[in-house]
């Protein structure tokens, strides 16, 4: 008996590892990157010599262990820079040359699928929604920020859909359009809403009012519909470069819009960069803010970008010198380490600041991405080496990934199909 | 190493045994009104003994013992031959009288100079224009082809360009005119398009920069000598070539000899449509739906400039050796054809340049006391640039265009945008000879530029008024030692610069707010030289100056239009070193070998250099530190004036110096080979003399034939990114020829010039290409 219970647990035990075994390896189906990987972006020598600002890529399947060098990257530097969308395994970019262009970064080069002549919008300066898996719409302002222009593109088959000008109100004398908005498509009510403001027309200009609006709009003549304004905050989180480079805005699980904004700090009327944010939200369906909702009513932090963590919470990644470094100088030149991460719950409006992730450097693109219920999160530290930490979104720790070799910074993080 | 330093120490005692067998004949060359004639040419006949006589005339020769034929020759005079038989020390004196110039005869006085050039205690080189004026169809030709020297022109005639002198570039290289900034001439004057037959010769100091020349410069300096002589002459010489490219020049004097009253005229255009054939530019094709590549002709390139000068006064007069007087008129149009990138195409934008200039210099010898030479200049420049952007257009290769929401340049929106640049300057410069081994030079000048901006177009743009006043003092001692065999130098330099700002738009980017609106700096910087002759064939030299380089207007003040100001920008500082080897072999009477070879080290912090903002936009800044070694050599050849050979290379590692990052953390790219910069180049040249071909009398043939080579390099760092991901500037073979025949003594002169002979792809830059083959035919009648 005692011989037949030996070799029976003793074969229950060989059953278990063995299955246990099956399951170790990672390109499981319920593993969240089947298909597809990282690709880490830096950039290196921008401040030596005209034009040799250069851009390096490095894909990774894992963001958790190990250390990544870029010596041997891809150049992506002749393509494309890293105000870029992307979709499925393809990156889409607006060149200074005037063209859309649709690229694939392999192994050990960047291809070009396809580009066309663009010629409507200026590159960087323009923002982006996707109207359906294919179709994308830019937005953005002209030269001369007098008119706000679309343009629909196929992105399968590379044309150009059509295009336009948005029937906006006109700005008051003296005030022009910003540069670029945020752009989005809320699927529920086939409506793209359209967030704007006025800003002085040169040094010759008229001061505008402090606030911003909301344009809903109609896809399919991309008409004007309804425009409305928000006066709790003085401008969106981004009003030159749309959310090329990180996101200001997402939508919750019910369709809600949330929308990152700032103001200016009281008394800090020439300094225009130290600002402090709110999070104000359109809910699903209707055509105006929902006036009662501030998720993030602080007097200080500004808004940087956001991730949404789909439990109702959201990574608020936030710029605050008095916070990080106990002083107010808001150059990032000069005062680099001042941003922070936070989580913030989205209906109880309280957050928790991310303290095992240090202080990071980076105000232009979004170091976040969510996989699963891991948010990988790139941090440019000042003391060691940039690297990647992981907050679980179940157990909310926060534990370090990978590394970046000494030198190299995190300048975008995406997750692509391979 | 003991074996070493004895054998040196051998040659050294057996070289100073040599001297000893050898002696001194010393004394003054004048001409018959007295006046001392410089740069005289001294030299024993079929002997390696040769030198020239100072500004006092004078000269001093140490030659072996015996009879031999000695020979004085200057420029504007009758040569004097003369056999004598030295036995010991000896004074003589020569009285030199004047006649016609031949351009033969300035080819011989050319060569001088370089020798006088090589014999000074920095590094640098001469180059003589007027011997090759005929065939030569501008001066970056023949600037591009010194040892040591890149030009990387973006386009045809006219282009912008960026020339390095050993490793630094931009705005680290000083232009200069006769001693004075070439900028006094207006913005629009430029080595590529100031008139040939005005200039006499160019000197290129590489690295240390005498002080005398009054401006601050880090990386080396340029300095245009204009053709001086005492008769008169008219010269003309009309051009025309491939891509409608035309060119004429005229340029004459008058001396009344009893008054010395001078009149100097002087005429340059120039006319380029550059309209070559563009290779392989990528054009979109409807039908076939993407970007196909094809060959189309350049347009909307044409340029024009046009210089004149008129100069009165008198000249060689007790009061005065020179007190002169000019007006000057540049003008210069360009249509800007293309950006950064050869995919950029511009087919509207223009770019106007006009400069007025009023200038007064007086110069004289014994100047209140004996040995004090002075001189003075007065300068004022009225320079008006505008750019017009005023078309919403995107072209291609084509020549077609789509409509679009933002301009060809600012990418902004409309603008016709001024900028005038009122520049004033004042330099004074006062040479005393202590005795006749020791001199002092002390030299002061001033230069006050403003920066006014106002738009005819954008009327939201707030018109601005700016001002630099820069100050350049120096004092240099020089002191000859053992018979001239020693020549020591040192100098310190004391830089004074002033800005008051008051533009207040963009202050983010110009950082106005951080800087006080009224600021003065001062700047302090020091070098040293030394040449030592062991024997005529070996010579070395040694030169070390911790230079300043204070920010160009252009660098501080931006250009308005796609250069932000940048008010937070500090100097650069430089550490130069040179250490070089030369000497002149005759290997027989009529076989002549010179070398020249160098290292140098350039140790820059606070670099400055134009970084990419986005677009079309720029800005300078600091960025700390890099580091520049390099080697070059070059050997010229020449048999009997008939055949000569000349051989130069460059080898440069620049490196960036930042240990850190701006923001305090490791640079990867310490140590890294800085990117988009040649790193090996060579050039050589072959020229052929037939005097009389044919049996045509008086007249003489030249060929010359010229080849360059440039080795690939990265446009990006070269250890970061897997190589075939990278993009470079393949290597460069270019070959050109220039076929000149000249007749009745050099009167009359025609010649035809071939470039780029085996129509290869050219780029200078990335994908920026250069033209394709193209001739030149030029013309020149020179009477005196």
């Amino acid at each position: 008996m005692k011989k037949i219970s030996f070799y029976a647990i003793l074969i229950a035990l060989s059953l278990i590892a063995f299955i246990s075994c099956e399951k170790e390896p990672t390109s499981t189906p319920d593993n969240p990157i089947e298909g597809k990987h990282f690709d880490i972006w830096t950039q290196i020598g921008g401040n030596i010599g005209m034009g040799t600002g250069q851009f390096l890529v490095k894909s990774t399947l894992d963001l958790e262990n190990g250390e990544i060098d870029f010596q041997t990257g891809v150049d992506v530097s002749k393509k494309i820079n890293v105000s870029f969308i992307v979709k499925d395994k393809y990156y889409y970019h607006v060149s200074e040359t005037g063209r859309f262009g649709k690229y694939q970064i392999t192994g050990n080069s960047i291809e070009t699928i396809k580009e066309i002549p663009f010629p409507t919008l200026k590159d960087r300066r323009h923002a982006h929604t996707w109207l359906d898996n294919k179709t994308l719409l830019l937005v953005g302002s002209t030269g001369d920020s007098g008119k706000i222009l679309w343009v629909k593109i196929d992105t399968e088959a590379m044309e150009i859909l059509s295009e336009g000008e948005l029937n906006l109100p006109t700005p008051p004398a003296g005030q022009v359009y910003n540069t670029a908005g945020i752009v989005a498509y809320r699927k529920s009510d086939n409506k793209i809403i359209y967030l704007f403001k006025y800003n002085k027309q040169g040094n010759k200009g008229t001061e505008p009012a402090k606030e911003f609006y909301a344009a809903f709009i109609n896809p399919a003549d991309m008409a004007v519909v309804k425009v409305v304004t928000e006066n709790r905050a003085e401008m969106m989180a981004s009003t030159a470069y749309g959310e090329l480079r990180q996101n200001k805005t997402f939508f919750d699980e019910k369709g809600d819009y949330y929308i990152a904004c700032n103001s200016v700090l009281p008394g800090e009327s020439t300094n225009t960069t130290a600002q402090h944010g709110a999070l104000f939200r359109i809910k699903n369906s209707e055509t105006d803010f929902d006036k009662t909702y501030n998720g993030y009513s602080e007097p200080r932090g500004k808004m940087i970008n956001m991730l949404y963590l789909n439990n109702g919470k959201a990574l608020i990644y936030l710029q605050d010198p008095l916070h990080t470094t106990g002083n107010t100088v808001w150059n990032s030149t000069d005062n680099p380490y001042v941003f922070y991460c936070v989580v913030l719950d989205l209906k109880s409006k309280t957050f928790k600041e991310l303290k095992d992730i240090p202080h990071s450097k980076n105000s232009y693109s979004q170091l976040s991405l969510l996989v699963g219920k891991k948010a990988y999160i790139g941090v440019n530290p000042e003391v060691g080496n940039s690297k990647v930490f992981i907050y679980d979104t179940t157990t909310e720790k926060v534990t370090e990934g990978v590394s970046l070799k000494e030198g190299f910074s995190i300048d975008r993080m995406v997750l692509i199909e391979d | 190493m003991k074996i070493r330093l004895f054998v040196i120490f051998q040659f050294v005692i057996i070289t100073c045994l040599a001297v000893e067998k050898n002696v001194t004949i010393s004394g003054f060359i004048k001409d018959s009104e007295g006046e001392a004639i410089s740069h005289a040419v001294v030299a024993f006949e079929n002997t390696k003994y040769n030198t020239y006589s100072d500004d006092k005339g004078k000269y001093t020769l140490t030659v072996p013992k015996g009879k031999q034929t000695l020979v004085v020759s200057a420029f504007g005079y009758n040569t004097i031959r003369k056999t004598v038989d030295l036995s010991k020390a000896t004074k003589m004196n020569f009285v030199m009288q004047e006649k016609s110039v031949s351009l033969n005869e300035i080819e011989v006085l050319g060569q001088s100079y370089s020798k006088q050039i090589q014999q000074k205690v920095y590094t640098a080189t001469n180059l003589d224009i007027q011997p090759v004026a005929t065939s030569l169809n501008n001066l970056n030709t023949l600037v591009s082809r010194a040892s040591g020297i890149r030009i990387r022109e973006e386009g045809g005639v006219g282009s912008d360009y960026n020339l390095s002198i050993n490793g630094l570039s931009g705005n680290a290289v000083r232009y200069f005119i006769d001693g004075v900034p070439l900028s006094v001439l207006g913005s629009g004057v430029s080595l590529a398009n100031l008139p040939v037959n005005v200039v006499e010769r160019i000197e290129i100091f590489k690295g240390v920069v005498p002080a005398e020349l009054g401006e601050d410069a880090l990386g080396g300096a340029i300095n245009i000598i204009t053709r001086e002589n005492r008769n008169n002459y008219v010269d003309v010489s009309v051009g025309a070539g491939s891509f409608h490219t035309y060119k004429a020049d005229f340029n004459a004097q008058y001396v009344h000899k009893k008054t010395g009253f001078t009149v100097r005229p002087s005429f340059g255009i120039n006319y380029s449509k550059n309209d070559y054939l563009m290779r392989d530019v990528e054009i979109w094709s409807e039908e076939e739906y993407k970007y196909i590549l094809v060959d189309k002709r350049r347009f909307h390139d044409e340029y024009k400039s046009a210089f004149a000068r008129l100069e009165a006064g008198f000249t060689n007069r007790k009061w005065a050796d020179m007190a002169l007087v000019s007006a000057s008129y540049s003008t210069e149009n360009k249509e800007i054809q293309t950006g950064r990138k050869q995919s950029i195409v511009i087919g509207d934008a223009t770019r106007e340049k006009e400069s007025l200039n009023l200038l007064a210099r007086y110069s004289k010898r014994n100047f209140l006391t004996k040995n004090l030479t002075a001189k003075f200049l007065l300068s004022y420049t009225n320079d008006h640039t505008l750019v017009t952007d005023t078309a919403f257009r995107i072209y291609s290769w084509d020549g077609t265009w789509v409509p679009t929401s933002f301009s060809e340049v600012s990418r902004r929106g409309k603008s016709i945008r001024h900028y005038i640049q009122p520049k004033i300057i004042f330099r004074t410069n006062f040479n005393y000879f202590i005795d006749e081994q020791r001199s002092l030079n002390l030299n002061y000048m001033m230069n006050k530029t403003g920066n006014k901006r106002y738009d005819d177009f954008d009327f939201v743009f707030v018109p601005t008024n700016d001002m630099l006043d820069k100050h350049f003092i120096g004092l240099t001692y020089n002191r000859l030692f053992w018979r001239d065999r020693l020549n020591t130098s040192f100098f310190v330099k004391d830089y004074i610069f002033h800005a008051v700002l008051k533009q207040k738009d963009l202050y983010w980017i110009t950082g106005i707010n951080d800087v006080p609106s009224s600021t003065t700096r001062n700047y302090v910087s020091y070098g040293t030289g030394g040449r030592f002759t062991f024997v005529p064939e070996i010579s070395i030299k040694a030169s070390y100056e911790r230079s300043v380089r204070l920010p160009v207007t252009r660098e501080f003040l931006g250009n308005g239009l796609t250069i932000y100001p940048n008010f937070k920008l500090r100097p650069e500082i430089a550490h130069n070193f040179n250490f070089g080897a030369f000497g002149e072999w005759n290997i027989h009477s009529r076989h002549v070998i010179n070398y020249e070879a160098g290292i140098f080290v350039r140790k820059v912090q606070d670099y400055i250099l134009r970084l990419s903002e986005g677009e079309n936009h720029s800005q300078y800044k600091n960025v700390a530190a890099a580091t520049v070694k390099g080697v070059e050599g070059e050997i010229i050849y020449d048999y009997n004036g008939v055949l000569s050979a000349k051989i130069n290379a460059s080898y440069l590692e620049e490196r960036n110096k930042n240990r850190l990052t701006v923001l305090n953390k490791p640079d990867p790219t310490y140590n890294n080979r800085l990117p988009n910069r040649p790193w090996v180049f060579a050039n050589a040249e072959l020229s052929w003399n037939k005097r009389n071909p044919l049996g045509v009398k008086n007249s003489r043939l030249k060929i010359d034939y010229a080849f360059r080579y440039i080795q690939w390099f990265y446009l990006t760092w070269e250890a970061f990114g897997i190589a075939s991901s990278k993009e470079v500037v393949p290597s460069q073979f270019a070959h050109d020829a220039v076929v000149s025949w000249s007749f009745a003594q050099e009167k009359y002169s025609l010649s035809l010039e071939c470039t780029n002979i085996f129509d290869r792809k050219l780029y200078d830059n990335y994908m920026l290409q250069k033209p394709g083959r193209a001739f030149f035919g030029k013309f020149r009648v020179f009477i005196n």
